[in-house]
């Protein structure tokens, strides 16, 4: 029995009243290099996302080109609009059409870097500024939603793993619903009873809380029955594994099983799901923002596709875009932070 | 919170009696079970996976679930009646009066958190004690654990950790508060030979300060070495108890007979491990479904003259100087494979034997052809093998065959047993089912299953079951080389002595030569001609396995020896 380091139940026990003095809990040396690690790991993700922006504004940049009709024309007013060749050939001067595409990709590219995104050919304003105006309505619907939807999702699947079977059954069942709802049909079942019903929520989205509860509560339905489905396969994955065990055999109530280990390990895929939400909620955003008449980045995106607006389809792209690498990369930092697994890698 | 001195050295630490578990309406899965342990005493409780060890030990937890009835005569934790307690009084026993130790804590531990915050958390619970003075004493715990380097492993999450380091943070977190006992369920079932040996040295050395240890465990040649006294559990009921050298040696139950007798460690290559009557010839394909049923059939094997035939035929399979390295995950080359040769003759076996991470598995997978070696060469019956083309290497891939650990990772879940012996039989190509259904009966056959499994799926199969369609497969293409890399370290000891001794009637019949891969010693010895022992990817020693064993000269295979339990005393 000797080689082992022998358990010195002495000094063990001596210890549990007031343990002797251990050495500090100092930074060892592995910390640097930790923190060297989540240098290199935050540096690659913003190089990569600047690599994304670029490629989806050459994308559309090109995308652009190939629309059939002539850009200065809808300018202005479109191919119906009878203009003389004298105020074509004046248009594309201004907007630098009449230079090789060459040219005009990197005028392009160097607007984008400074922030300018043109004029809207419909509206007659700066793009950005547009956007600017309508960019926190949607990001407010979209975080809200995306913060219900994961209430809802939890309270589900928490609540579904701690019944018996028939609260089980229920509460997948309520998932797969949820998750198969078409957005616009929610919204209108939802006027019809909130508004036009009971009259509690009015049935356009005004400025304040009540306007938002039910463009809020729409997006969010579909959506926490994905999450809540990944959630409890999860939840049920965690509450089985031999760690539950250890703890409750250290004396871990039911209640501090979940809170300490298990709702961790059942929020790491919905939260690697939550980069890809936020997408599904801002192309739900253009359903709902109609629906609700709320202003808005969908609303925009709608009528400027509508008029062919083209500064301004490119800008709403660029915008989400941006909105969406900026998501998935809090998204990737917030993994990161509950499994520090993923660290090592 | 010092049990042993309290208690007296006479009064049991736990009484059992008449205990009963059921689950649900079903039949009790825990059958009328009383024991006792002593103070300072260390009970195994043996027996094949199902028979109820581990759901007596949970009981004593009150872990064994929210459907199971529990019902006894006695259930005392030192005295004090442990039947109808309340949630509360219950958290209150768990790690303060009764730790528990779990296999493989890998999965025992959060592999999110770093272990040093799951010991504190037995200290959160049960001691009003502040944060950084519950950091202080897990350091304690740690070191009196045997733990090296405290300080930096308590930051660390259990998958930073060596599987023995790791096995030693479980315990810590289960003797956090010194409790009188200690429930080790199959505390080193997942661990290499020399750590087993460590483990067990500190669970022995715990027993000597004033534990009582409930050890929960299939490998009786552990329970040699650390148990007092040993009861052996059979469908629920302890069928057999009393001294660790009366039950193995001389036991009394025909079930702990064939339990001792499984133990390969220690016993001569041919000798049966099972008493399962061999399985009838192919040929009588459908007259064999009930074989396995029978037991009780001559059990005697005449000495074989095999080693000295092979020694004859020129080698089947050969490795010359293999070295493959691999880049590690900070970017530096390791070498897996070093330098390793090896001949393998028709009807021999090669035993390798390796802790894990030796480079084992790696020199299969050379062998097999599904890793071209940095340098060195592999020859299959005279022929280049490795490094070739892959196009070059398949007409002749069926000449070589694989048998894996677990092989329900190993099949695809959807298809029938039948499906994936078909695809196995026709090569990847589709084969008529009608044309190969004979064979796929008389393939079954061979391994000693009836024809009603080729419907059944392999999640429905025992573990001993899916080993045998795993080497039926294996024998589909008719090999002459199989390679089997620990085949049997996921089985119970029973199941594995029908797997070995399935193979050993399989290489009789057909002359098959097994490069065969195992982590335990005992295993090794007993089906190996010629062992080669492998540590840091070379093989540092290699010979006939009698041989090896008796005299070893490499200070490794002396200290695997060494760090080998055994059945005798």
């Amino acid at each position: 029995m000797s080689g082992v380091g022998a358990p010195d139940r002495g000094s063990a026990a001596a210890a549990a009243p007031g343990p002797a003095p251990a050495g500090g809990r100092g930074r060892g040396p592995g910390d640097a290099g930790r923190i060297g690690a989540a240098a290199r790991w935050w540096a690659s993700r913003v190089a990569g996302a600047a690599f994304v922006l670029w490629a989806v504004a050459t994308l559309t940049f090109f995308a652009i080109r190939l629309i059939p009709g002539d850009p200065a024309e809808a300018i202005l007013g479109g191919p119906g609009s009878q203009a003389s060749d004298e105020a074509l050939a004046a248009v594309r001067a201004e907007y630098g059409l009449d230079q090789p595409i060459a040219v005009q990709y990197v005028r392009q590219l160097g607007r984008l870097a400074v922030g300018d995104l043109g004029t809207s050919y419909s509206l007659r304003e700066d793009v950005a500024a547009l956007l600017g105006a309508q960019l926190p309505g949607t990001l407010l619907l979209a975080v809200l939603a995306l913060a219900v939807a994961w209430l809802l999702a939890l309270a589900l699947a928490t609540w579904s793993t701690r019944g018996g079977r028939v609260s089980a059954a229920v509460g997948s069942g309520l998932e797969v619903i949820a998750a198969a709802l078409p957005h616009f049909w929610i919204a209108i079942v939802l006027i019809l009873v909130f508004s036009t019903g009971l009259g509690w929520f009015p049935p356009i989205s005004t400025p304040g809380v009540a306007g938002l509860v039910l463009p809020v509560v729409t997006l969010a339905i579909p959506l926490a029955g994905f999450l809540g489905q990944v959630m409890r396969e999860s939840l049920l994955d965690a509450l089985e594994a031999p760690f539950t065990v250890s703890a409750r055999a250290r004396g871990e109530s039911e209640a501090g099983v979940r809170q300490v280990h298990v709702l961790r390990h059942a929020a790491l895929p919905a939260v690697s799901l939550s980069g890809w939400a936020f997408g599904f909620l801002v192309s739900g955003a253009v359903v709902v923002e109609t629906i609700f008449a709320r202003p808005g980045l969908g609303r925009t995106l709608l009528n400027a596709v509508t008029l062919r607006d083209i500064p301004l389809v490119l800008g709403v792209v660029l915008v989400v875009a941006a909105a969406y690498i900026v998501v998935t990369l809090l998204t990737d930092a917030a993994q990161r932070l509950l499994d520090p697994r993923t660290r090592a890698a | 919170m010092s049990g042993a001195a309290a208690a007296g050295g006479t009064e049991p630490v736990l009484r059992i009696s008449g205990l009963r578990v059921a689950f649900g309406s079903g039949t009790p899965v825990v059958d009328g079970v009383s024991l006792s342990i002593a103070p300072g005493e260390c009970l195994a409780l043996v027996g094949e996976s199902g028979s109820g060890k581990s759901v007596t030990a949970r009981t004593v937890l009150g872990l064994a679930g929210e459907r199971a009835t529990v019902t006894a005569d006695a259930l005392e934790l030192r005295g004090r009646s442990l039947l109808g307690l309340s949630d509360r009084a219950w958290r209150g026993i768990r790690g303060r009066e009764v730790g528990l130790i779990l296999q493989d804590a890998l999965a025992s531990l959060d592999p999110l958190r770093p272990v040093g915050r799951e010991i504190a958390d037995a200290l959160r619970l049960h001691t009003p004690l502040p944060p950084r003075q519950r950091g202080d004493w897990v350091l304690d715990l740690l070191r009196s654990v045997g733990m090296p380097e405290p300080e930096l492993r308590a930051r660390q999450r259990s998958g930073e950790l060596s599987g023995g380091l790791r096995q030693r943070a479980l315990i810590a977190s289960a003797i956090a508060l010194d409790p009188p006992l200690l429930i080790a369920d199959e505390p080193t079932t997942a661990l290499d030979t020399t750590v087993q040996a460590r483990i067990l040295d500190l669970l022995g050395e715990l027993r000597a300060a004033g534990t009582a240890i409930l050890l929960i465990s299939h490998d009786l040649a552990v329970v040699r070495g650390i148990a007092d006294r040993v009861a052996v559990m059979a469908e629920g009921r302890i069928v057999e108890t009393g001294s660790v050298a009366d039950v193995l040696e001389r036991p009394r139950e025909e079930y702990t007979r064939r339990l001792v007798r499984a133990v390969p460690a220690g016993k001569p290559r041919g000798e049966r491990l099972s008493a399962d009557a061999r399985p009838s010839d192919a040929t009588d394909a459908r007259g064999a479904s009930g074989a396995l049923d029978t037991p009780g059939a001559s059990v005697a094997v005449s000495a074989r003259a095999r080693p000295a035939e092979a020694a004859a035929s020129a080698p089947l399979l050969t490795g010359h100087g293999l070295t493959r390295a691999f880049r590690g995950p900070d970017g530096s080359r390791r070498l897996a494979v070093q330098d390793a040769s090896f001949e393998l003759r028709a009807g021999e076996t090669l035993g390798l034997v390796g802790e894990s991470g030796s480079g084992k598995t790696t020199l299969a997978r050379l062998a097999l052809g599904l890793l071209e070696p940095d340098t060195g060469t592999v020859e299959l019956d005279g022929r280049p093998w490795s490094p070739l083309p892959e196009r070059e290497r398949r007409t002749r891939r069926s000449l070589v065959g694989a048998v894996y650990q677990d092989p329900l990772a190993s099949f695809d879940p959807r298809l029938s047993v039948g499906r994936i012996l078909a695809d196995a039989l026709s090569g990847g190509r589709h084969a008529r089912p009608a044309r190969v259904s004979d064979e796929l009966v008389s393939l079954l056959a061979s391994v000693g299953l009836p024809p009603s499994v080729l419907a059944r799926r392999p999640l429905h199969l025992s573990g001993g079951q899916r080993q045998r369609v795993a080497i039926a497969r294996a024998l589909a293409p008719r090999p002459r080389v199989l390679i089997c890399d620990e085949p049997v370290s996921a089985l119970d000891v029973s199941v594995q002595a029908q797997v070995l001794d399935l193979l050993d009637d399989l290489q009789e019949r057909l002359g098959l030569a097994y490069l065969f891969i195992s982590h335990d010693l005992g295993v090794i010895g007993h089906v190996s001609d010629q062992v080669a022992v492998m540590s840091e990817g070379r093989i540092v020693e290699t010979g006939p396995t009698a041989d090896v064993l008796a005299a070893p000269r490499h200070p490794f295979t002396r200290a695997l020896l060494a760090a080998a339990p055994t059945l005798s005393a």
